[in-house]
């Protein structure tokens, strides 16, 4: 059946809307918490989306390669450090006035609060599929991701591990009578959790970024101006756009096509 | 075979968008259809346009005239049947149909029982025009087509030299009122993407299409 | 936390105090340095030490412990020592400003914020670094005190907190000036004929235009 209206692209000009559907969406914000180990996790993270190489698949299937999740992340880990505790014994010391000898006095250390502050990026390539649909008088042509795909994190891992690693030892560093125990905190600390545990807590706050990743190609009010009021005597004119669909042509090109009726 | 063909990007609307966009345009602005001089037009308004009589030494005040058009209807290449002889609509034209009632006020002679008074005096015709769209390109996704009469045929008046000074005064009065008809690009690229226009606008299967890049 | 300042008592510190002559000391516990609020309690129901003449009977220490609760709290609030016995005040962990001792026997002005003399304070050292200390309340008096971290016989290490080390200060001068300990040691100042010091890291007190020769601390 005829269409009033078609607007189609080539995969080199879906590459140009979608880069630019990318920097619309903007920088998406999540918080939560996880575990790293025993500790709790408590997370605020950012990312956003940026390049990508498009490619186009008949009948709807936006494929996207080497898109670019550029993510920030800030972590407070709460670590117990009551395991340390111990007891200064009783000093007797000789004074002018006889022997003094102090009591025990017992120390007891703190639950620490450790924030490392961390930003990579990490590439993916993922299926998205079209999607239409009118909300609230606004038509939209969303391309949403298909599937969560798997997530190279091993060099992120690693580098957050060491970023753990470093923030720990500068908060211990600041806590009173922690000297000496201080390559026991390390050790037990960090034999708590390791690359594994770290790359299971950035994978889970990552997938909630990816799963459900939306791109918005295109979106128009339901009523649409076609050219606005010049008073006194020429009021705005509108058409009323009554169906959209979209979904990609394979010919010998394979084309992103927008059908629009009026 | 592609729609963007050796361009990156392809916008077109056909001929039931085409009229559907006229059709929203004319309701909305009725005074591109409607114009006449006082006493048919006192002022003019979002309905009508007042324009002068036409001065005529001995006629006092003019002679008074309205000229009234029924929204265009557009048929794009090809054509949907048969044009009336000679119109031929060729690749990258259109055909537009339209009925145009004129009017003049007619001063009645001295004598007779109305004498004094101006009474009205209509003839309607059918016209068939054609026409090819025109663009104006102004940056990517800026500009606008409009459409510009070539030929028109007013059939069924005699004599022939009659006719040909109504179809150029008709093809005359269509151009006027289509210079202010304009079809945005981001009505025919519904704002999918910003065209910077390369070839078009051309007319063919029943479309009239703009091909370019996009921004 | 762990800050050295003899005005404020704190977890890992110790005042002390040898009652020579027999009677009775009324004191107060403040958490505010000045003299203003450590008058304003005197004279009423709270805590003492009663002072019997020497027995012949061996020096003792009593302990009392101070708590915060409604207040600062001594416990036991009533203590009775021999003429010659020491009274060691130490807080629990609840105490977190710390205290101020400070009180009369006879015509005698005890005070952990300005010690005179045959007054202890003890403090137990949680980070490396070199900390120098001076008098508060204006005296020449000063000293340096080098903090040194542990190796990693963590046992040896716990033993070697019995030792503590001591700084004898008579009038304004401190002996040793420099001494140098390991983190959780104790350093033990003994005050004799002084007019009325405290020991307080220079880092909290204001800049008077007069450098200590030493490099500042950490």
């Amino acid at each position: 059946m005829a269409t009033d209206i078609i607007a189609a692209i080539d995969q080199t000009a879906a590459n140009t809307v979608l880069h630019a559907a990318e920097s619309a969406l903007g920088t998406l914000s999540k918080t939560g918490t996880g575990s790293l180990g025993p500790f709790i996790a408590g997370w605020k993270a950012s990312a956003s989306f940026t390049g990508g190489s498009v490619a186009l698949e008949a009948p709807d299937t936006v494929s996207i390669d080497h898109l670019r999740v550029n993510y920030s992340l800030n972590l407070k880990l709460g670590i117990d450090l009551s395991f340390l505790d111990f007891c200064i014994p009783q000093v007797c010391i000789w004074t002018p006035w006889g022997t003094l000898c102090t009591p025990t006095i017992c120390v007891t250390f703190p639950t620490i609060s450790v924030t490392v502050p961390f930003s990579t990026s990490l590439d993916l390539s993922a299926n998205f599929g079209i999607l239409v649909k009118l909300t609230g008088g606004t038509w939209i042509v969303d391309v949403v991701i298909q599937s969560v795909p798997t997530l190279d994190l091993g060099a992120a891992a690693t580098l957050l591990l060491t970023a753990i690693g470093a923030a720990i030892s500068l908060a211990l560093l600041a806590v009173p009578f922690i000297g000496p125990f201080l390559s026991i905190a390390a050790a037990v600390i960090t034999a708590a959790f390791g690359i594994a545990e770290v790359t299971g807590l950035l994978g889970s706050i990552l997938t909630l970024f990816v799963s459900g990743l939306t791109f918005k190609v295109w979106t128009h009010a339901q009523t649409f101006q076609v050219l606005p009021a010049s008073p006194p005597f020429t009021p705005a004119v509108h058409v009323l756009v009554t169906s959209v669909t979209a979904g990609v042509r394979a010919t010998t090109k394979n084309e992103l096509v927008l059908s629009v009726d009026i | 075979m592609s729609l963007t063909g050796t361009h990156h990007a392809l916008a077109s609307i056909d001929e039931h968008g085409v009229n559907a966009a006229l059709h929203a345009f004319f309701t909305a602005r009725p005074h591109y259809l409607h114009y006449g001089s006082p006493p048919f037009v006192t002022a003019s308004s979002t309905t009508e346009t007042q324009i002068s009589p036409i001065a005529f030494p001995g006629v006092g005040g003019g002679i008074s005239y309205a000229i009234d058009l029924t929204i265009p209807v557009v048929d794009l290449y090809p054509p949907d049947g048969p044009l009336p002889t000679p119109l031929v609509l060729d690749p990258g034209q259109l055909s537009l149909t339209t009925t145009v009632t004129i009017t003049i006020g007619c001063a009645v002679a001295k004598g007779t029982e109305n004498r004094g008074t101006v009474q009205p005096v209509s003839t309607k015709l059918k016209v068939v025009a054609i026409a090819h769209p025109t663009s104006v390109y102004f940056s990517p996704g800026v500009g606008h087509v409009t459409f510009h009469v070539d030929e028109v045929l007013i059939p069924d008046i005699e004599p022939v030299s009659l006719r040909s000074v109504v179809d150029c005064l008709i093809e005359m009065i269509l151009n006027g009122l289509l210079s202010s008809v304009q079809l945005p690009f981001d009505i025919i690229d519904v704002d999918f993407f910003k065209i910077i226009l390369e070839e078009g606008p051309t007319i063919a299967d029943n479309q009239i299409e703009l091909w370019g890049d996009i921004t | 936390m762990n800050t050295l300042d003899s005005r404020f008592v704190r977890l890992g510190d110790c005042f002390a105090h040898r009652f020579s002559a027999a009677g009775t000391f009324r004191y107060t516990l403040s958490v505010i340095p000045s003299a203003f609020g450590a008058h304003h309690h005197e004279g009423g129901n709270g805590p003492t030490v009663t002072v019997t003449p020497a027995s012949g009977a061996p020096q003792a220490t009593h302990y009392v412990t101070v708590s915060a609760g409604d207040g600062l709290i001594a416990s036991p609030d009533r203590v009775t020592v021999s003429a010659g016995d020491l009274v060691v005040w130490s807080p629990d962990k609840s105490v977190t400003l710390g205290f101020r001792v400070r009180g009369r026997i006879e015509d005698q002005v005890v005070d952990s914020g300005s010690m005179r003399t045959e007054s202890i304070y003890t403090h137990a050292f949680g980070s490396a670094g070199r900390y120098q200390w001076r008098d508060a309340n204006g005296s020449p008096l000063k000293g340096e005190i080098r903090v040194t971290t542990p190796n990693d016989d963590h046992e040896a290490w716990l033993e070697h907190l019995k030792d503590g080390a001591l700084v004898h200060v008579r009038g304004h001068q401190a002996e040793p000036k420099s001494v140098e300990i390991t983190v959780g040691q104790t350093v033990v100042w003994a005050v004799e004929d002084a007019p009325g010091v405290t020991v307080t890291d220079v880092t909290l007190l204001p800049r008077d235009g007069k450098e200590d020769s030493d490099v500042g601390r950490h």
